[in-house]
């Protein structure tokens, strides 16, 4: 797989001192699903905002396609363009007067011309169904349509990486999962998704990859398989095994189903497992 | 809470063209300035009455409470105009206060008279804008008569951040009132004070978000309003000069009968 961002030995300390990556060393492959666990404050956000340039590495380096990030002007145009992030709490990404603007502020700042922001704008907006919201200002939006919106903000730019930081985190379970339903669709598309998350039975189901950060360094990188059946590292950094993974175990020892090649990740594949008996 | 906001974005007259409705809202007010008589001062009044409730479909009983709040404004600012003081005592009612007389005479009662009405006539021509045009159709007919993009972007930051912070601000107060917040006048003042200054606090954390979340989309100092305006229809510009017409004619005739 074609590498998409490489990160070496990056730390990043704080303006008041607080140390919040301490040498993080990560590869990711262009449009992998990768799902980035850890505890608060063991610096995903902090990592996502280096990614996206607006943390400046204090030491270490990342490179973008291998080519290291660059913080002049126009490197850093570069970087945001094929970056996105999706901010957690969608009130802080909002601020324009409707949601056209919102969507209109990140091709405006790549410089596009009227007709190219408008065509990025519609499409991005059709992408994420809020077509018909265009002219709403944000405080007239439901929780679940800011974040539709916050994610069409991003999309209007084009990125090739999106970083999600905690996506799903105040949806209801329906939008929850047409959220992830519309981010499988772009991940098709062939953006690369890096997703901060607390959900390990998400994470478990979703990702062709796990990274586990603890205390601003990486404790685990690798399939959830890999990641989710080391006991020692789960105990060790406080994550729970995932419910589908703890019960197919259970039924396995039990002796009431046959062990299947490589163990289920969703609900339904663990039914259909347990419907063969 | 119904929001001036949430009024101008469910207006019958929302998609008019926001320069049409801009340009009666202010050549009404000028027209109200210039005339400066009673009776087109009410005559306006009763026009913008009809056009914000029967035509932008207000209810009546919201825009007379709207009404209220310049009303005891104007009416304080103007009994101030009808009280004058004089040496010696005259006029319709005068009283002796530390050796000077406070008078109101018939004059000084016209003129406070004519400054309220016509106080009155153009709040209602800045009401209808108000309660017709959403501040994004504004603020983009203002981009586009080039008015300082300094100006523009601070009337956008502000005007979101008031919605980020009172909706802070409410979650707050009903989060200190589910712990007995206002339990008795002493803990209703602190409950107040602590409000005051976390919000403040919370207004400067926000923004370094909000900002962090401008760069991360390319920001660099540089905004560009991009929204469509709708535009005006052929009728609309042939009413709205027709309109101006009489507007004109009508304030060239209420100078002429006061001579």
């Amino acid at each position: 797989m074609e590498t998409m961002i490489t990160i070496e030995k990056l730390r990043y300390t704080y303006p008041d001192g607080t140390e919040v990556l301490r040498g993080v060393d990560l590869k990711i492959g262009r449009g992998e699903r990768v799902a980035v666990l850890g505890p608060n404050g063991s610096g995903k956000s902090t990592l996502f905002l280096c990614l996206n340039g607006v943390h400046r590495a204090t030491e270490g380096r990342i490179l973008l396609e291998g080519r290291p990030m660059a913080y002049d002007k126009k490197g850093m145009l570069d970087v945001r363009r094929k970056v996105g992030v999706v901010f957690q709490d969608p009130e802080t990404q909002l601020f324009c007067v409707d949601v056209y603007q919102e969507v209109a502020f990140g091709p405006h700042n790549l410089g596009y011309g009227k007709q190219q922001v408008h065509d990025s704008v519609m499409k991005s907006l059709d992408a994420m169904d809020v077509t018909e919201l265009k002219d709403r200002p944000p405080h007239f939006l439901s929780g679940g349509q800011k974040k539709r919106v916050t994610v069409a903000s991003v999309l209007s730019m084009s990125p090739q990486v999106l970083l999600f930081d905690e996506p799903t985190a105040a949806l209801d379970p329906i939008h929850a999962r047409q959220l992830m339903e519309e981010i499988d669709r772009l991940n098709a598309e062939g953006i690369t998704i890096l997703m901060a998350t607390h959900d390990v039975d998400q994470a478990y189901a979703w990702a062709d990859r796990a990274v586990v950060l603890d205390s601003g360094v990486v404790r685990a990188s690798g399939t959830p398989d890999e990641v989710f059946c080391d006991v020692k590292l789960l105990e060790q950094t406080g994550l729970q095994t995932p419910f589908v993974l703890r019960t197919y175990r259970a039924l396995l020892r039990s002796g009431r189903i046959r062990g299947a090649d490589s163990p289920p990740h969703t609900a339904e594949e663990l039914e259909a497992l347990i419907e063969e008996v | 809470m119904t929001t001036v906001d949430r009024i101008a974005y469910t207006s019958k007259l929302k998609d008019m063209s926001p320069a049409i409705k801009a340009g009666l809202a202010v050549s009404t007010l000028l027209g109200v300035l210039v005339a400066s008589q009673n009776v087109f001062s009410v005559a306006v009044f009763a026009l913008m009455t009809a056009l914000c409730t029967a035509g932008s479909g207000l209810p009546l009983r919201q825009y007379r409470k709207m009404c209220a709040i310049p009303f005891w404004f104007l009416l304080a600012g103007a009994a101030v105009v009808a009280v004058g003081f004089s040496e010696a005592p005259a006029g319709l009612w005068h009283v002796r206060i530390f050796g000077v007389y406070l008078v109101v005479t018939l004059d000084s009662l016209r003129r406070a008279l004519e400054l309220f009405l016509r106080s009155m006539a153009g709040v209602s021509c800045l009401y209808f804008l108000c309660v017709t045009t959403p501040v994004n159709d504004l603020l983009g007919l203002l981009n586009r008569m080039h008015a300082p993009k300094l100006l523009t972007e601070l009337m956008m930051m502000i005007y979101r951040f008031i919605f980020l912070l009172a909706g802070l601000a409410g979650q707050m107060a009903v989060a200190q009132k589910a712990r007995l917040g206002n339990a008795g006048y002493r803990a209703s003042l602190r409950s107040v004070s602590m409000l005051a200054s976390s919000v403040f606090v919370c207004a400067f954390q926000k923004s370094a978000a909000i900002y962090d979340a401008m760069e991360s989309r390319g920001y660099d100092g540089n905004f560009d309003f991009t929204g469509e305006l709708s535009r005006s229809t052929g009728r609309q510009r042939l009413i709205f000069a027709a309109y101006e017409v009489l507007l004109i004619g009508a304030v060239v005739a209420v100078k002429w009968i006061a001579g």
